[in-house]
């Protein structure tokens, strides 16, 4: 079927996917040159960012031509944030793409060296040149489970480096690197100055990528989640051997089914040989000495507190006595570390003047963290 | 009280369009774009629409331009009104 428009190109395209049932919107990489470009983008920049459905910019046809003869696999570079716009270009991946032919999937990740840093903290500082291990561990394996459940298939490259520049140029660079004949990109559709302010990686790859891309939008819906009633797996539990933060771990364990893995820690400052002591720069033999006795005898508290029936229900548990001046900051590490869940913590309920003297771990936790997080009272006296 | 306004034009609604859309602007790379367009209609059996955009009000080369550069369509397009 053929059809003649009548208006701007990117307008039409745009409106005709917002109603009726299109699937697909497919142009040429062509389009504007010069200024106009530059303040408006192309044709297949300006469809992609306004149409209700995946834009498909064709560079290099002859790569599909061959995936559909049957002759090789479509190698498709996808660039993945974590973030629910890439959770769409993931599906749309596996609903349309994968079940069409075979192909070959690379997920590539671009992370800020200073946030993930932050966010997942680590003995290694951070490098010019690469992640400190324990950044590229955690990220690998939390895009890994991601895309896994998105795709139903754990057969895929992954890719993650650090970058300190602008992710758009160093993605589409990667693509070049991997021979993509594809680039699948989600896109959150930011128009006008919204756009200019948040820079737009899918526009940035169109503009350089050499490789056909495809832009996919998020459907409404899902920026109210996506429709998946989530698994507790995984568990962070803290204590600091009060009542209430003790209380805390046994409903830890009630939010695990069979399988489950907890962590239950306690946060100690750095030089501590006992609850109330502690050294301070290097420490003397004996010094050194008490601390270890102290780290062994809180680590024996903690395992005395694993209920009797965590094995009965399957659950495995790890202890650990972590060390550091700021609890909070640790607790939400571990808890990216271990990709937790649900972070389940005991909290006094204080208010008022007794919450400014004495502070909050638990709420400070709670406001800081991008998990889940269970708070656990005292019973009412 | 006030003059009544001329009658005007109601806004066109937009014609659904299910499948897969190709725009095109006669260019070579529209072409295999439409191409790869058109494998992908028959793999999905989605029905394929080929599209060309026009601030022309008399379009009529565009048109037969199109009809020409259909993927796999034999019949000319129907006229619009």
């Amino acid at each position: 079927m053929t059809r003649l428009l009548e208006g701007e190109a990117s307008e039409v395209l745009a409106d005709r996917t917002a109603v009726g049932s299109t699937r697909l919107v497919v142009v040429s990489s062509l389009g504007e040159r010069g200024p106009a470009r530059w303040f408006l983008g192309s044709v297949a920049e300006r469809t992609a960012e306004h149409a209700k459905v995946p834009t498909l910019v064709v560079r290099q046809a002859e790569p599909f031509h061959a995936w559909f003869r049957g002759e090789r696999a479509l190698r498709i570079f996808i660039a993945f944030d974590f973030t629910q716009t890439s959770d769409a270009a993931l599906r749309w991946v596996r609903s349309d793409l994968l079940r069409t032919r075979p192909c070959e999937l690379v997920l590539a990740h671009i992370n800020w060296p200073p946030q993930e840093g932050s966010r997942i903290g680590g003995a290694t500082p951070m490098q010019l040149e690469g992640n400190p291990p324990e950044v590229q561990r955690v990220l690998t394996r939390d895009l890994k489970v991601r895309a896994n459940e998105l795709l139903g298939t754990d057969d895929f490259k992954v890719r993650i480096e650090p970058n300190w520049g602008r992710p758009d140029v160093r993605l589409a660079d990667m693509a070049t690197e991997e021979s993509a004949d594809l680039i699948v990109v989600g896109s959150h559709q930011s128009h006008g100055l919204k756009r200019l302010w948040h820079h737009s990686i899918s526009r940035g790859i169109l503009e350089r990528a050499t490789a056909s891309v495809a832009v996919v939008p998020t459907p409404p819906a899902a920026r109210h989640g996506d429709g998946m009633v989530p698994w507790v797996w995984r568990v962070l539990t803290a204590t600091d051997f009060s009542p209430v933060g003790d209380r805390a771990v046994a409903h830890a364990y009630a939010q695990l089914p069979q399988g489950g893995s907890l962590r239950l820690v306690h946060v100690i400052p750095p030089g501590a040989m006992s609850d109330s002591q502690r050294f301070a720069g290097r420490p003397t033999d004996r010094q050194a000495a008490q601390h270890r006795a102290y780290v062994a005898s809180c680590q024996k508290r903690l395992e005395a507190l694993i209920p009797a029936e965590a094995k009965e229900r399957g659950v495995e548990t790890e202890v650990a006595v972590l060390t550091s001046t700021d609890a909070t900051r640790e607790l939400r590490q571990e808890a990216e570390r271990f990709g937790a869940d649900v972070i389940c913590l005991g909290t006094h309920g204080r208010t008022g003047a007794a919450k400014a003297l004495m502070g909050s771990t638990a709420q400070a936790v709670l406001a800081s963290s991008a998990r889940p997080v269970l708070l656990v009272r005292p019973p009412a006296e | 009280m006030k003059p009544s306004s001329p009658a005007r034009k109601a806004p066109r609604r937009p014609v659904p369009i299910t499948g897969i859309l190709c725009g095109t602007d006669f260019s070579e790379n529209a072409r295999a774009a439409a191409d790869v367009g058109a494998q992908l209609a028959q793999a999905w059996e989605q029905p394929l629409t080929l599209a060309h955009a026009t601030l022309d009000l008399e379009p009529t080369a565009a048109r037969t331009a199109l009809s020409r550069r259909a993927p796999g369509c034999a019949s000319p397009p129907r006229p619009t009104s």
